[in-house]
Order: structure tokens, then C-alpha cells, then sequence
């Protein structure tokens, strides 16, 4: 799996040689299924991408195992392949500001709250005790995916550049500096930024943010 | 941000929440004593911020932890997943050449139009001629598989553009269908999804009577589910 990394090394243009390696994959994908029906030749795109989004069943297990197992194995899978096809229709709007296994991450992370939200069950299934994540290699997490879920929908309807600042600074952890140079703007201006999108965004939270914080 | 809230308030909040300033710093410290909207402004805003980096610190640890995780339900089925959404059944292995270069695929209306005009046709020929001496449709099966169409009398091997079906597939599985004259398969067709879009020739190569079969294959390929039904063109 590829990892952002926090001291990236930057292209020219300031963004991450990752990220627009993973556009360009992206792009080649959308290419190469759109001539499949006409031309036997592949690039070799679509294998290198489903290669990547085997990140997406072991997200999902992942924090399946964080959250203290909710979904048993075959809902696992389920969701997987929902959580697949989903991310294959959306796929034109990657736009390479994060890694593909970050960009799925997401996906995952809410087909998982609605999918636990749906079977309206949280404790374990006596049957997937011992199965695909080892309890010890997973560190539980008392915060339910719930609890998040109105943060990042509160950041998609907030959009970019705060959005976009907010999440460099939160989820790739960088500091104003490097998310400045990545973005090709300057640090006072990043910053000016951010505290707008917080503002922003704790605006749009409303009376939720103090049950969320709590 | 309130923008009825005085402009030097905000500068000095925003300082704060940037790290450029201490909160006990005198100027922090001076507002935050004399402005009640302030100090709720900026615990709120401190509270979202430290929100904001368990869920990014949730993020990067699943992240991490997924790279490490083995046999996670559904990873067998990611390639043929993608391989079908792409519109590329070759993680599905082929028995049969795919279309010419070149071939138009029908639209789903065109598809839609035929099955609709295939199934009229055969509701008129049924009320005009009422039953027949020969045998009803064929439909055999196990499992939750249906089929759809072509069944029963056709007006021609030209009416037949696809054979379609509906019943799920398990996960990495696919659809196994054949078409047979007697005991000959004529016709054989690996699928993720239905349906089996005919080419010309494929069409030109159905008998005028004949059955095909639809098997659902488990990942391993164990049969979990199969149909079988009969069509027939009309005596020349």
C-alpha cells in the first residue's frame, strides 16, 4: 500500500509526485475502460489498479476490527464489493490531491458507518472472533465511525481550498509550511485559510460539534 | 466567521489557532478575559481542531494497519469486480473469442426495444395460435437463478440479440452459459453480469431449436445455482 509520506518530496509545481502519479494512473484507468470495448490492448493500468484497491477490503476489515468487529465476514465482503463499485463510478473525480488509498479511505470509512448504521449492530459476531485482522494487531478505538461521519461530510459540503487546507494539515499532518509550498501559496495566506475553513466549518457543525467534542 | 465580531478580535483568535500566538501571551490573554463571544469562539474552535486530528490520526493509523492486513473478506473478488465495472470480463477466463474490432455493441435501448418486440411477438403467436402440440418452454433449475429471455417460440435467429437472466453472484463468481443443439454445445459464454450481448455470427450460429443452460460458479468454481430453458424458431 502506498503511504503519504509526511516530508514528501515535491514536484516543481508543488504537488506531491505521488499524487500525480496516482492521477495519472487514474486517468489511464478511465482510458483503458473506455477503449476496451474496441481494443484488446491494455496498458497494463486496469491490473496496477486493481493491485491498489486491494486497499479496500483490507480498509474495511481494518476498521471493522477497530470498531469491534460489527459486520461478519460475508458483510465484509458484501460491503467490499459495494464499496468497489462505488469508488470504480466516482473514480472521474479523483483529482490526485491525496494517494488512492487515502481517496478510498473515505469511501470506506462512510460505505462502513451506513452499512453499520443499516444493520444497526455494534458488538462483535461470535463467528468472526477469530478471523481476518488479529485482535492484537489492531488498536481499538473507543470513538464510533459515527462520530466522524459528520466531520467529513461536514468538509465535503465545506469545499475547496479550506477543505482541502484543513485536511493537509489533519489527515497528512503537515505543517503550514509544507502544505504552503505544496500548494503553492504562501503561509500567511494557508493560514488565513484555514481558520476561515475552521470557522466555516464549525458554523456548519452547529450544535452537533458540542455533542462531538463531548 | 462572525463577521458582526470586531476585526481585531478575529486577528488575535486567528493567531491563537495558527500557533502564532500563546493563548497566555498579554494580547491573547487580555481578550480572551474582556470577550465572553471570544473565549467560546475559541474553545469551540480548539474543540473542532483536536476533532479534526484524532479522526486524521484514525486515517493514517487504519491506513497503515490495512497495509498489513491479510485475507480480508472480499479481496479475492477486487479483480473481477473492477475487470467487470471496466467493462473487461478478462479477469473471467474466455471461451469464446470477443466481438471483431469494430463491432457495435447495442445500446440497452436497442437491447430493451428487442427483448420487448421478442417477448410481444411471442404473446401475440401464443394468443393467435393458441398451445401448440410441441412441448411448453423447458424450465429446469436450482438455486435462485431465473431466466429471462429468449424462451419459448422466436420469430427468427436475427430476434435473438442477447440472452439475459437475473439471479446474484457470489462473491469472485461468474456465470456460466451454453448454448446446446441435442447434446452439442453450440455456444459458450463465461459473464460477470448478465446480459450475453449476441454478435452476428454468434447469432447465425444458433439451431433453429435449441435449450441453453446458465450455471452460477462460486470463486472456487463450484456450481450454486443453474437454469435451463428451450427456444425454437419457427418451421421454414
Amino acid at each position: 500500500m502506498s503511504e503519504t509520506s509526511d516530508n514528501p518530496n515535491h514536484s516543481d509545481d508543488g504537488q506531491n509526485p505521488q499524487h500525480l502519479a496516482d492521477l495519472a494512473l487514474a486517468q489511464r484507468v478511465l482510458a483503458e475502460a473506455g477503449a476496451s470495448a474496441d481494443a484488446a490492448e491494455s496498458s497494463g493500468a486496469l491490473d496496477e489498479f486493481v493491485t491498489r484497491m486491494g486497499c479496500v477490503p483490507r480498509i474495511l476489515a481494518t476498521v471493522n476490527a477497530r470498531r469491534g468487529r460489527p459486520l461478519g465476514r460475508d458483510e465484509l465482503a458484501d460491503l467490499a464489493q459495494d464499496t468497489l463499485i462505488l469508488l470504480w463510478k466516482k473514480l472521474h473525480t479523483f483529482e490526485g490531491r491525496a494517494t488512492l488509498e487515502t481517496w478510498a479511505w473515505r469511501f470506506c470509512f462512510l460505505e462502513f458507518s451506513n452499512r453499520v448504521r443499516k444493520v444497526g449492530r455494534r458488538g462483535p459476531l461470535l463467528e468472526d472472533l477469530g478471523s481476518e485482522v488479529p485482535p492484537e494487531a489492531v488498536a481499538p478505538t473507543t470513538t464510533h465511525p459515527m462520530e466522524y461521519e459528520p466531520l467529513y461530510q461536514g468538509l465535503e459540503r465545506l469545499g475547496d481550498p479550506e477543505a482541502e487546507i484543513i485536511r493537509l494539515k489533519h489527515f497528512e499532518d503537515l505543517t503550514f509550511e509544507e502544505l504552503a509550498e505544496r500548494l503553492n501559496i504562501s503561509p500567511n495566506t494557508a493560514k488565513t485559510r484555514y481558520y476561515r475553513g475552521l470557522g466555516r466549518l464549525r458554523e456548519d457543525l452547529g450544535p452537533r460539534l458540542g455533542e462531538l467534542a463531548s | 466567521m462572525n463577521t458582526s465580531h470586531e476585526q481585531g478580535h478575529e486577528d488575535i483568535l486567528e493567531a491563537i489557532l495558527v500557533g502564532d500566538l500563546s493563548p497566555t501571551a498579554p494580547r491573547a490573554k487580555t481578550l480572551l478575559d474582556s470577550c465572553e463571544l471570544c473565549r467560546r469562539q475559541l474553545a469551540e474552535l480548539q474543540a473542532l481542531e483536536s476533532l479534526l486530528q484524532q479522526a486524521g490520526a484514525e486515517e493514517r493509523a487504519t491506513l497503515a494497519e490495512a497495509a498489513e492486513c491479510k485475507n480480508a473478506p472480499g479481496l479475492d473478488s477486487v479483480e473481477s469486480v473492477l475487470h467487470s465495472m471496466a467493462g473487461q470480463p478478462t479477469a473471467i477466463p474466455q471461451l469464446v473469442p470477443a466481438p471483431e474490432q469494430g463491432a457495435r455493441r447495442p445500446s440497452p435501448w436497442r437491447l430493451l426495444v428487442g427483448l420487448a418486440a421478442a417477448a410481444a411477438l411471442v404473446l401475440m403467436l401464443n394468443t393467435l395460435l393458441g398451445p401448440g402440440p410441441e412441448e411448453p418452454p423447458l424450465w429446469l433449475g436450482s438455486g435462485n437463478l431465473e431466466l429471462i429471455a429468449p424462451l419459448g417460440p422466436q420469430a427468427s435467429s436475427q430476434a435473438i440479440e442477447a440472452f439475459a437472466w437475473n439471479g446474484p453472484l457470489p462473491p469472485g463468481g461468474w456465470f456460466e452459459i451454453r448454448v446446446l443443439n441435442g447434446e452439442t454445445v453450440v455456444l459458450e459464454r463465461r459473464l460477470s453480469t448478465s446480459p450475453w450481448t449476441l454478435t452476428p455470427n454468434e447469432q447465425q450460429e444458433l439451431p433453429a431449436s435449441f435449450t441453453w443452460e446458465v450455471r452460477t460458479l462460486d470463486a472456487s468454481g463450484s456450481p450454486s445455482a443453474s437454469a435451463t430453458g428451450r427456444a425454437d424458431f419457427p418451421p421454414h
